[in-house]
């Protein structure tokens, strides 16, 4: 039934109390309100947690790494010698927490077997406690429900060594006497520290009496208020995004959906086609002024002022021809003297592009200063004309 | 259903209104007392806006409209068109109307914005200049309603899908026809010649004006009338009047979007049309690299019908015009002596060297006149003043295109050949002008 293929499971390690896996802490949460009446989620850091609180209250933190800031540590023992007990699991301990609480040297932690962990992926849950399994004995001789508490041997990989008897007492050891979980006193308040962060996972606090063992060790965070953080194991997550603050707020919440509700409605009703679509048709174009330009480049390439020159007062005489019906074939002064009365144009100009012309056609070649003249001139005659 | 939702539109009022709203909303996150005043604005603005959509929909045909196409357009004038709008409501309707127009004017934003009083009707009216031939397809009018609330629009659609042929310009030819009765032209710029040569065929006795001819005066006529009357002859009639049109290359080029043929096309219409009325035969040859339509001069009554169903079917590739075969064609074809209207179009002495023999054979045996058109593309830039030696060239060189149709002109004069050098605009008045010069002057 239970054969290999028939469903893979993922046995990712994540702490959240979201999820339903195997290693997620969903069984948890649904069991924490039945043991503390007034239980709290949330995902701050201890000293977010501690600066809104002011009275003794209890904390627990399930995490495979836990590193708090120097703050975190700070408040944590500052708020234990008050009355406030925490519960803090994990597999490793930061640099700084492990040197506050004496645990350097003192708490030794091996390489998961990365054999068998490869292994575990094509486990089933049947036989996920076949494996190699370790054997937890609570060390409170009041606790008398001792039953069959297991965890495998890869999911227990820290060990507490010596323990500083003053103020520390053992919670719970393995078959070689080997301490779990450590109890320390702090002024009136407590610190309680597990190395089995596993335990509290699904798969195992639902497998046999193993939910019994949890009940134990938070039998050390007495009354009936808890407050649970997993900061240290899944970070801010997404609730401290923008846009959940803005859902936050009823104000800015009816803004965001009004506006939504807008642009659908938009989409809906407004973002339709209010006409057929009009293909694009290219008219013909008429490309004389590009043609003439294109021959006027070709001209001025090769700089042949003389002949647009001849080209401009060519189209002069002809002007005169049919506009003033002159006959041109001698440019002189009789001609100046009848185009002037025809035209209005003074006498002077009429004589100097006359003079102009006249020297154009003498010349082999002209330069454009000449051929700027006559321009000059021919514009003004036509301005004057028209 | 979702034919439903396409008449379902909503006005710039309603966003403008909610956008006011959560601009409002976001200042109650700082100001509380505001949030249940603009929470109730939100909701007032949903429930008028749906009451809205009801005063729209509660009358099935709240708006009822029709476009009045003519059955035919003409093509290069302006065509008017009518939209006609009635309101059924029982409030005065804010109305925007966008007209699908044809394709072929790739107009995207023809719209009008108009108020209807309830139970009341307005019409729209424009006009639509088709630069093509061919037929047109006009959409859907789009008329968009809203009530004075203005939050919501509602669709109506009228006069879907009609096909309208786009004729040779035969607006004109009513307008110069009714001209020509009535003696008007020179209203339109059409000169009065002073008739030379004399006609022996007699009409009528008439009085005299100033500048009749004093030698036609009717002594007898005037004895008996008491005042002086001149004997009128009449112009000769039933002559041959040919439009030859060149479908070649040069007549591709477009001025104010229409085609140089297509200018043609409609000045032949025009000329046909008044040498009907007047008495003269009117006929049709259209070629390229080789010859096309013919028409064969006559003045029937569907003679005019015949000359514009030619005229709109013609299509053409504006291949290089062949007039050997025209000239082939004319000497084989028309045998009485004929006025022909040759519109072409020259740009250059050298392309008209390589027509000239043909044409000027022509002029021989018929009166021929050469159509052909002056560039106004050019006219910007021979008005212009050349500042730079650069636009100097350019200027120069245009001022050579110009001079060069002038010898063109000239060059063809010489040859016995008539022409005709004009803007393609003045095209149809210049034409009935030299069609009336030349007969005026017994020419033909």
């Amino acid at each position: 039934m239970f054969s290999t293929q028939q469903k893979r499971i993922n046995w990712i390690r994540y702490l959240s109390s979201k999820s339903k896996l195997p290693y997620g802490t969903y069984a948890l949460s649904e069991y924490l309100p039945e043991l503390y009446s007034e239980s709290v989620k949330s995902r701050s850091t201890f000293r977010e947690l501690l600066d809104t609180l002011s009275i003794p209250e209890n904390f627990i933190s399930i995490s495979q790494n836990f590193e708090p800031t120097i703050l975190d540590i700070e408040l944590i023992l500052e708020r234990a010698s008050e009355g406030s007990n925490f519960l803090i699991s994990a597999q490793t301990f930061g640099q700084t927490f492990a040197d506050t609480l004496n645990l350097k040297g003192n708490y030794e932690w091996s390489e998961r077997i990365t054999a068998e962990y490869e292994k575990e992926f094509i486990f089933s849950i049947s036989n996920f406690f076949k494996a190699d399994t370790i054997h937890i004995k609570p060390e409170n001789p009041h606790f008398t429900e001792a039953g069959n508490f297991v965890i495998r041997k890869n999911d227990q990989l820290g060990y507490f060594k010596s323990i500083d008897t003053l103020n520390t007492r053992l919670l719970a050891t393995n078959s070689d006497k080997k301490a779990l979980a450590i109890h320390i006193k702090k002024g009136k308040g407590s610190i309680i520290l597990s190395s089995s962060p596993y335990l509290f996972t699904n798969i195992y606090f639902l497998y046999g009496e193993n939910e019994s063992f949890s009940r134990y060790l938070m039998s050390y965070l007495p009354g009936n208020n808890i407050h649970w953080t997993e900061f240290y194991e899944v970070g801010r997550g997404e609730a401290q995004s923008p846009l959940r603050y803005v859902l936050n707020q009823p104000a800015l919440k009816f803004a965001i959906y009004s506006t939504l509700f807008s642009l659908l409605v938009f989409v809906f009703f407004e973002a339709k086609r209010r006409q057929r679509i009009i293909p694009v048709i290219t008219a013909p174009v008429n490309a004389t002024l590009q043609f003439v330009k294109t021959i006027g480049n070709l001209y001025f390439e090769n700089k042949g002022h003389k002949s647009v020159a001849e080209k401009r007062y060519l189209f002069f005489l002809e002007f005169i021809r049919t506009r003033y019906f002159l006959d041109t074939n001698h440019l002189d002064d009789s001609l100046a003297e009848r185009l002037h009365k025809k035209s209005g144009v003074s006498l002077n100009h009429i004589k100097i592009i006359f003079k102009t012309i006249t020297h154009i056609q003498g010349q082999s070649s002209i330069s454009s200063t000449i051929l700027e003249k006559l321009s000059k001139d021919l514009d003004l005659f036509y301005n004057y004309t028209d | 259903m979702i034919r439903f939702l396409h008449t379902v539109f909503i006005k710039k009022r309603f966003f403008q209104i909610i956008i006011g709203i959560i601009v409002l909303f976001v200042f109650s996150y700082f100001l509380e007392i505001l949030f249940p005043v603009t929470k109730i604005l939100l909701f007032t603005l949903i429930l008028i806006t749906l009451f809205d959509y009801f005063l729209l929909y509660k009358v099935k045909n709240g708006v009822h409209g029709v476009r009045f196409t003519p059955e035919k357009l003409s093509n290069g004038d302006e065509n008017p068109l009518r939209i006609y709008l009635e309101n059924r409501y029982a409030f005065k309707a804010d109305i925007e109307v966008i007209d699908e127009i044809p394709h072929q004017f790739q107009v995207r934003n023809i719209s009008f914005s108009l108020q209807i009083q309830s139970r009341a009707n307005k019409n729209i009216d424009y006009t639509l200049r088709p630069v093509k031939r061919g037929e047109y397809d006009f959409g859907a009018v789009n008329v968009f309603v809203s009530s004075p609330l203005g939050l919501a629009a509602r669709r109506f659609k009228f006069s879907e899908n009609k096909l309208v042929p786009v004729y040779p310009s035969y607006i004109q030819m009513r307008k110069y026809e009714l001209m020509a009765i009535s003696n008007q032209l020179t209203e339109y710029g059409i000169k009065k010649i002073r008739r030379i040569g004399h006609n022996m065929e007699f009409e009528q006795i008439k009085e005299y004006v100033q500048g009749d001819d004093v030698r036609t005066i009717n002594w007898k006529a005037t004895a008996r009338k008491n005042q002086l009357m001149v004997n009128n002859f009449q112009d000769e009639r039933s002559q041959q009047v040919y439009c030859l049109i060149d479908k070649g290359r040069m007549m591709q080029m477009p001025f104010r979007g229409m085609t140089l043929l297509d200018y043609a096309i409609n000045a032949s219409l025009v000329i046909s049309n008044i040498a009907i009325k007047k008495d003269d035969k009117a006929g049709l040859i259209t070629f390229q690299h080789k010859i096309g339509d013919v028409l064969p001069a006559g003045k029937r009554n569907n003679q005019m019908f015949r000359i514009q169903e030619t005229l709109y079917k013609q299509k053409t590739a504006f291949k290089e015009p062949d007039f050997s075969r025209l000239y082939a064609f004319v000497k084989s074809a028309i045998r009485q002596r004929s006025l022909l209207l040759l519109f072409t179009n020259f740009e250059s002495k050298v392309s008209l060297e390589r027509q000239l023999r043909f044409i000027s054979s022509l002029a021989r045996s018929h009166v021929v006149v050469v159509i052909f058109f002056e560039n106004t593309e050019l006219d910007d830039l021979l008005n212009s003043e050349a500042k730079t030696v650069k636009e100097i060239y350019y200027k120069g060189i245009a001022e050579k295109f110009a001079y060069e149709k002038r010898l063109v002109v000239k060059e063809l004069n010489m040859h016995g050949v008539h022409t005709i050098l004009t803007k393609p605009e003045d095209l149809t008045v210049n034409t009935i002008n030299k069609y009336l010069e030349l007969k005026a002057r017994g020419l033909i």
